[in-house]
């Protein structure tokens, strides 16, 4: 193959790597399976000119996914010796699908459970780079104001954007608050089966999730089964802006070891509110079906200070609040790699 | 065409761009045409001569580094299109970003590989081996869509301590050392400090400064009347005269299993046209100070473009003075994109290499060729 010319511009986070100590925040949130055939159908499904031989679906029954939050205090390559190490927190939008290969002659077969990743924003420009050029995550670049309160289990995180509020030739994009989560009491577990026969309406999501290690509760060691994300990594062509010059389905393998401190929040435990603007508008409401505001100002922790809070973001703006059935948080160490690349668009 | 999924999460607005009332400090000082070469040789000069059929060169004749501050106060998206937008509101009337840019511009000279080449593809453009931007959807545009090496940075443009005075500064993520675990952390990169803009009572005596030969109200007016008519040059040159800033730029795709490996490889060619070029002012160059910082994972870049005596990071501020300063106001239209050269890719088992394709016409060529139809030196 040929070699990548590196430069100073891609100093960067190569796979497969490791972080260290990383602490997740995850958020389960119930949605519409139609938002998912929706996102599926435009990013997975369709004729680029050519059929992927995957058929992506929601997976049967409820629709849950993690709004995640994780701070990677020490991530580094496994494989090179690189400039790599570095910290960063992400923001992500994830949930579970359905992939079913597709045969010559047309069958469905081999149904595989995936994790998609409709957004992503984070804080290091370094990883914003690598998720989108090399696994093909679609991430942003974002402010992520990350705050532990004095009790046990107090969570505080809110997210800005370079935004604006209302569409318009003269509004002028500044940094708006899009996203708050706060989370307090919360209650240690330590076995997962016995949560998920207290809440058997959640079954199928803590099935997913146990086998995934994402909610190993008092597991150390090994990994156990770990998650398999897929992403649609696609570059633009320099001439015509709409078509891609490379397209193509990546799959990616995280596996979470060491899985410590879990902490599970009951839904009325957790404030989770986007924050209302044009911006944020359209994937407010092709993700989760919000078509509009839910409530009036910011939430009660930004209403107080002013225009202008953490993070120099301004929080004048009404609020999309987001219903969360459970949350949890834990530690783990993560490994993360690119298993293969299942699909060229376009040989 | 393979359709480009745009996400309304990741709002990255391509080109063309019109950026109105810009203001533009630059600094000029000598460069070794050596690291130049070396720059070409690693990014554009990819393969075989015989397989590429072009030379890129450091301009022999401008052998000189220029830096960059560039203030845009408005960023127009000039796409009127909704098409990527499956209907929605087109960008252009989605708002205006504002933001700084800093870059270190390199003129580089390509030369066709035979005689028939050498005189329809040979052309000068900009190399721009250091770039960095404020605005992180801005720096995903630049690196995606056109293979520019842009990266996020604090930035900062002031008036120093005097009136009519520059300052500014540059903070990167970076690493101090080439040691395992070292962590990235903001680092100082540059700094530039300038006296008030010429004729001033401070700093060195005006008459120490070239830049005093242009400083008359007509010689002023003559420098801006000569900037905006080279823009009538190009376009009566056929673009013979290169006057806009054409940067060229390679554009890569890593393969995600392997990402030691390019899946993709080009030239990528745009245009950033200079107009309505006002204020012109001269710095006094004995009194701009310009320091960059040589430390760990920024001295790659710093070889390129200043006289470096030690291979390895010396973690000590590099400071010394330019040949010239000087700012002025402009609009600038960023347009012309164009892939000019695909290089041949293996891109291993299971896919079909990438063959090489060219479209390295020079300008002056473009409109007759256009008229009268390819030509085949």
């Amino acid at each position: 193959m040929t070699a990548f010319v590196e430069s100073f511009a891609t100093q960067q986070l190569l796979p497969p790597w490791i972080s260290k100590g990383a602490q997740s925040w995850m958020f389960a949130v119930a949605f519409d399976a139609a938002r998912a055939t929706a996102y599926l159908n435009s990013y997975f499904n369709g004729f680029y000119p050519d059929r992927a031989p995957f058929e992506y679906s929601p997976i049967p029954g409820p629709q849950y996914g993690l709004l995640c939050a994780t701070y990677h205090p020490d991530i580094s390559c496994l494989n090179y010796a690189h400039w790599d190490t570095l910290s960063h927190t992400e923001v992500y939008w994830s949930y579970p699908v359905l992939r079913r290969t597709i045969t010559e002659d047309h069958l469905l077969v081999e149904p595989t459970v995936v994790w998609v990743e409709p957004f992503m924003l984070d804080d290091n420009p370094s990883i914003v780079f690598s998720s989108r050029e090399i696994w093909g995550s679609d991430a942003t670049l974002a402010t992520v104001v990350r705050k532990m309160g004095p009790a046990p289990n107090q969570f505080h995180l809110d997210v800005g954007l370079n935004a604006v509020r209302k569409y318009s030739p003269r509004s002028v994009y500044k940094p708006l608050a899009v996203l708050h989560i706060k989370a307090e009491g919360g209650q240690r577990i330590t076995d997962v089966a016995q949560f998920g026969q207290s809440r058997p309406d959640l079954a199928q999501l803590v099935n997913i999730l146990g086998a995934s290690a994402q909610f190993a509760g008092g597991q150390t060691g090994g990994p156990a089964g770990g998650v398999l994300l897929n992403n649609l990594k696609q570059i633009r062509d320099a001439y015509d802006l709409r078509a891609a010059i490379y397209r193509a389905i990546v799959e990616s393998h995280s596996t979470r070891t060491d899985v410590d401190n879990l902490v599970v929040y009951e839904g009325a435990e957790v404030e989770l509110d986007f924050m209302w603007s044009d911006s944020l508008a359209e994937t407010l409401t092709e993700m989760f079906g919000i078509k509009a505001p839910t409530a009036a100002g910011p939430p009660s922790d930004h209403s107080a200070k002013g225009r202008v809070g953490a993070g120099h973001m301004a929080w004048d703006l009404d609020r999309a609040h987001l219903p969360v059935v459970f949350g949890f948080s834990f530690t783990s160490n993560v490994t993360y790699e690119v298993v293969r690349t299942l699909h060229t668009y376009g040989v | 065409m393979i359709p480009y999924v745009q996400s309304a999460t990741s709002p990255e607005a391509p080109p063309p761009y019109h950026f109105p009332g810009v203001t533009v400090n630059a600094f000029v000082w000598e460069a070794r045409m050596g690291p130049i070469q070396d720059y070409c040789d690693r990014q554009f000069n990819l393969g075989s001569l015989e397989e590429r059929g072009f030379v890129y060169r450091p301009v022999a004749f401008w052998p000189y580094a220029m830096l960059l501050f560039i203030d845009y106060p408005v960023m127009i998206i000039a796409d009127q299109s909704s098409s990527a937008l499956g209907g929605q509101l087109p960008f252009s009337d989605r708002g205006v970003v504002s933001q700084t840019e800093v870059f270190v511009a390199l003129p580089v000279a390509r030369y066709g590989a035979t005689l028939g080449k050498l005189l329809t593809q040979s052309t000068v453009e900009t190399a721009l081996p250091f770039i960095v931007v404020g605005n992180g959807v801005s720096a995903v545009c630049g690196r995606e869509m056109l293979g520019l090496e842009k990266l996020v940075a604090e930035i900062t443009t002031a008036e120093g301590v005097f009136p009519d005075s520059f300052k500014g500064s540059i903070r990167l993520p970076g690493w101090r050392t080439w040691t395992a675990g070292v962590m990235q952390e903001m680092l100082p990169f540059l700094e530039v400090e300038t006296a008030p803009a010429l004729s001033t009572f401070r700093g060195s005596p005006p008459e120490t400064s070239l830049a005093t030969l242009a400083q008359s109200r007509e010689a002023g007016w003559m420098l801006e009347e000569m900037v905006n008519g080279s823009n009538f040059v190009e376009w009566a040159s056929l673009g013979l005269v290169p006057t806009s800033m054409r940067t060229v730029s390679l554009k890569q795709i890593r393969d995600a299993v392997d990402p030691s490996k390019a899946l993709y490889q080009s030239l990528v060619t745009c245009r950033s046209y200079y107009y309505d070029i006002t204020n012109l002012r001269m710095y006094n160059e004995n009194d701009i100070t310009i320091t960059f910082h040589d430390t760990g994972s920024f001295h790659e870049v710093l070889q390129v473009f200043l006289q470096l005596d030690s291979p390895t990071p010396t973690g000590k501020p590099i400071t010394f003075r330019p040949k010239a300063g000087f700012r002025f106001n402009a609009d600038i239209d960023f347009d012309q994109m164009r892939t000019i050269h695909t290089f041949p890719v293996d891109r291993g088992p299971g896919l079909p290499p990438v063959p090489a394709s060219s479209d390295l016409v020079a300008r002056w060529l473009r409109p007759l060729r256009g008229f009268f139809g390819p030509v085949s030196p």
